[in-house]
């Protein structure tokens, strides 16, 4: 009898079921896709993360670069007419590692770290830029003014970037995150070897491969590897072991990046705060900070799916509940007489409630598979119409560098690996390199968000139902037929 | 049956009261038919609510076979209104969206029997009254008489000690409404019912037992004018 009535009476009603029952999926499909695309945000940020961050480091320290770190000097520059500058016709070739973006800490540093609690591992790293300069020292026209032009235009200056790596600690490190295309990795046995493991986008542009020769300060490395980082990872050009980087560098006894892999998840931030007591002139940065300063098209997208997209989705909910509960109810009202016989007949009112909740549950469950229907295009829809996003780590201010992703980019010493960056002069490539990132973004549904969804559904049925209900048992069955339709 | 005494009912209405019952008192013998006449708005449905454990009094008792109406619970009251006393309308009072079986049934419903019984009983009931083959029409698929008769069926099929109407032929033409008192006091004869009938007609009121004027809330009743029957209850 229950779902006959049921059946029936939602046949009579059935535009008014099928309204409130649409109204209901739209806020249902609103809240999954809201989900799914703040999953997807989720889900691009940690790939961004993972890009800027590298596979197993928690925790990155850095220091502050000093005065001289971030401008390199080649010995040279100087006034017009200065004993400091060459001849005019001298050929200059010149090739340096240097430090130009991050302060110096001490090996023993990594050793420090290393033994505080809470720490898995740590180990250092180098974060360097090869600069090569090329040409011959003009003849400067002392008469005529803005001579600056022509001496700048004869030289060639091209940079890449070098990452050294505590071969010592192959899990952690600016390595950490590439995945080999070729060749080998580094061993232990290539501590104090001139090989070199390159960056397969480099690798490309340079027309490198296995058994090829790169030259760092004059130096000549065998390619014993090619990585490829993670799309839009902030990969070094070229990797060599730690401890052939810090003697070309003239950096021995030193690193620029300590990377910390915490016990556990949850003991990252613990082991950030001991690091920084510990070392407190250095810069700690885990992935929480990295996120905090991810920005971009993607960091919006973030915000309008966290914010206005939560908000409409709640305001389409709670408008669609309230419709529900005031059609409901007004159904109700409308079938007072009917109910008022049925109590007559001897039908208590928690089964007169029983029917009307009923009704509401199934519109609510109805309301709810389609909601999900339409989360599930919705959804669809995001994954296939969204353009590309793009993340950015915000311009180095010589501070953190988790992985690397802040260090100088090659790219802004003119012509070097990034095609198309300004080019030509020398100061321009101080530490204000930031590093964006491109992700697709997605909007996956999983079960949980269904579940919640088809959740709320019954929940706004219940309500609907609740105050049907209520409205239906504080009927007298006398006032009830006395009533006239 | 049923023993009123010093039955009076007061509706709050805007800011003022209104008394539709003063001082009811009346007894009612098992079997018997009481038809109450009376003006529009002088109290006989609010006195059939009363009896029907619909209303409560505001003072006075009002027992049924010994209980105090009154003083139940309200699912106690409804539970003797769904074992003993059956209800029929003016204006029917059919679940539009029910057929004429399941309407009947719905009647059946508080007291759990199983399905199948439960449409049987309905079908027979239905078949009695000669709507064996409207079972499935809905009400409005159904003349007025065909609906009342419905109603009838509804109000019996639980096999009442109590037939309570209210102006059942009120909504009816002569012909049918004929045929509907008919049908009412043959079952009144035939099954022993106890009847309450309210109706403005005195050609329906003088086939009662006795007949009631409610007049500004008052009751007065006439002494019998036909005698008791009969048939007993099967």
């Amino acid at each position: 009898m229950f779902f006959t009535y049921l059946r029936r009476e939602l046949r009579r009603r059935m535009r008014q079921a099928i309204f409130i029952a649409s109204g209901l999926a739209v806020g249902i499909g609103l809240v999954i896709t809201v989900t799914a695309l703040s999953a997807g945000v989720k889900n691009a940020q940690g790939t961004v993360l993972h890009s800027l961050y590298g596979v197993g480091t928690d925790v990155t320290v850095t220091k502050a670069p000093s005065a001289q770190t971030g401008r390199p000097s080649f010995g040279f520059r100087g006034a017009t007419g200065t004993g400091t500058r060459p001849a005019a016709g001298t050929k200059i070739d010149i090739d340096t590692l240097g430090n130009f973006s991050l302060g110096t800490l001490s090996s023993a540093s990594v050793t420090s770290v290393s033994g505080l609690h809470d720490v898995a591992a740590a180990a250092g790293g180098l974060t360097l830029t090869d600069t090569k300069i090329t040409g011959k020292i003009p003849a400067i026209n002392t008469s005529g003014g803005g001579g600056g032009g022509g001496f700048r235009g004869a030289f060639t200056p091209t940079s890449f970037s070098v990452a050294g790596v505590d071969i010592s600690q192959g899990e952690l490190g600016p390595l950490s995150s590439g995945k080999l295309a070729s060749g080998r990795t580094f061993t232990a046995a290539d501590a104090s070897a001139n090989v070199a493991v390159v960056d397969s986008d480099y690798a490309k542009q340079e027309k490198l491969k296995v058994g090829s020769k790169v030259t760092i300060a004059k130096t000549s490395f065998t390619v014993v590897g090619i990585v490829s980082e993670p799309a839009g990872a902030s990969s070094s050009d070229v990797y060599v072991p730690l401890a052939r980087a810090q003697a070309l560098a003239g950096l021995n006894g030193k690193v620029n990046t300590i990377y910390v892999a915490a016990a556990s998840a949850s003991d990252i931030s613990a082991v950030s705060k001991e690091i920084s007591t510990a070392m407190p002139a250095a810069t700690v940065t885990n992935s929480s900070d990295l996120a905090s300063e991810v920005t971009g098209s993607l960091a919006n997208t973030s915000s309008l799916a966290n914010n206005l997209g939560r908000w409409l989705a709640i305001a389409v909910l709670a408008a669609a509940f309230l419709l529900a509960s005031l059609l409901t109810m007004s159904a109700v009202s409308r079938r007072v007489r009917e109910f008022g016989t049925l109590k007559a007949l001897g039908w208590q009112s928690r089964r007169v409630i029983r029917q009307v909740m009923g009704e509401s549950l199934v519109i609510g469950v109805a309301g709810g598979i389609v909601g999900v229907g339409l989360g599930y295009l919705g959804a669809t829809l995001v994954s296939r119409l969204s353009p590309t996003l793009s993340a950015s780590v915000g311009p180095t201010t010589g501070s953190a560098t988790p992985g690397g992703a802040r260090t100088f980019s090659g790219g802004n010493f003119g012509g070097g690996r990034a095609s198309g960056a300004p080019g030509g002069g020398f100061g321009r490539f101080a530490a204000n390199a930031g590093h964006t990132v491109a992700v697709h973004l997605t909007a996956p549904v999983t079960l949980a968000a269904i579940a919640v969804a088809l959740a709320l559904a019954i929940g706004g049925g219940l309500i609907a139902g609740i105050f049907g209900g209520w409205r239906a048992a504080r009927l007298r069955p006398a006032a009830a037929l006395a009533k006239v339709e | 049956m049923y023993k009123l005494t010093g039955v009076t009912k007061d509706y709050r209405k805007n800011r003022g009261t209104v008394t539709a019952l003063r001082g009811v008192d009346l007894v009612i013998e098992d079997g018997e038919w009481l038809a109450i006449q009376g003006p529009t708005g002088h109290g006989k449905t609010t006195l059939l609510q009363i009896l029907g454990g619909l209303d409560r009094p505001t003072s006075g008792t009002v027992e049924f076979d010994g209980q105090d109406l009154g003083a139940m619970r309200e699912s106690e009251v409804t539970k003797v209104r769904a074992a003993s006393i059956g209800f029929i309308f003016q204006t029917f009072n059919l679940v539009p969206t029910l057929s004429a079986q399941e309407n009947v049934e719905a009647a059946l419903v508080p007291s759990h029997p199983a399905a199948a019984q439960r449409r049987a009983r309905a079908a027979k009931a239905l078949t009695d009254l000669g709507l064996g083959d409207r079972l499935r029409h809905l009400p409005s698929e159904l003349s007025g008489g065909q609906q009342q008769r419905v109603a009838i069926a509804r109000a019996l099929v639980k096999q009442p000690k109590v037939l309570l109407a209210d102006e059942p032929t009120g909504n009816l033409d002569e012909g049918t409404r004929d045929e509907i008192i008919g049908l009412l006091e043959n079952l009144w004869r035939d099954l022993g019912l106890t009847m309450v009938l309210i109706t403005h007609d005195s050609s329906i009121a003088r086939r009662a037992q006795r007949v009631g004027v409610m007049r500004d809330g008052k009751l007065s009743i006439k002494q019998d004018v036909r005698p008791r029957p009969k048939a007993a209850r099967p």
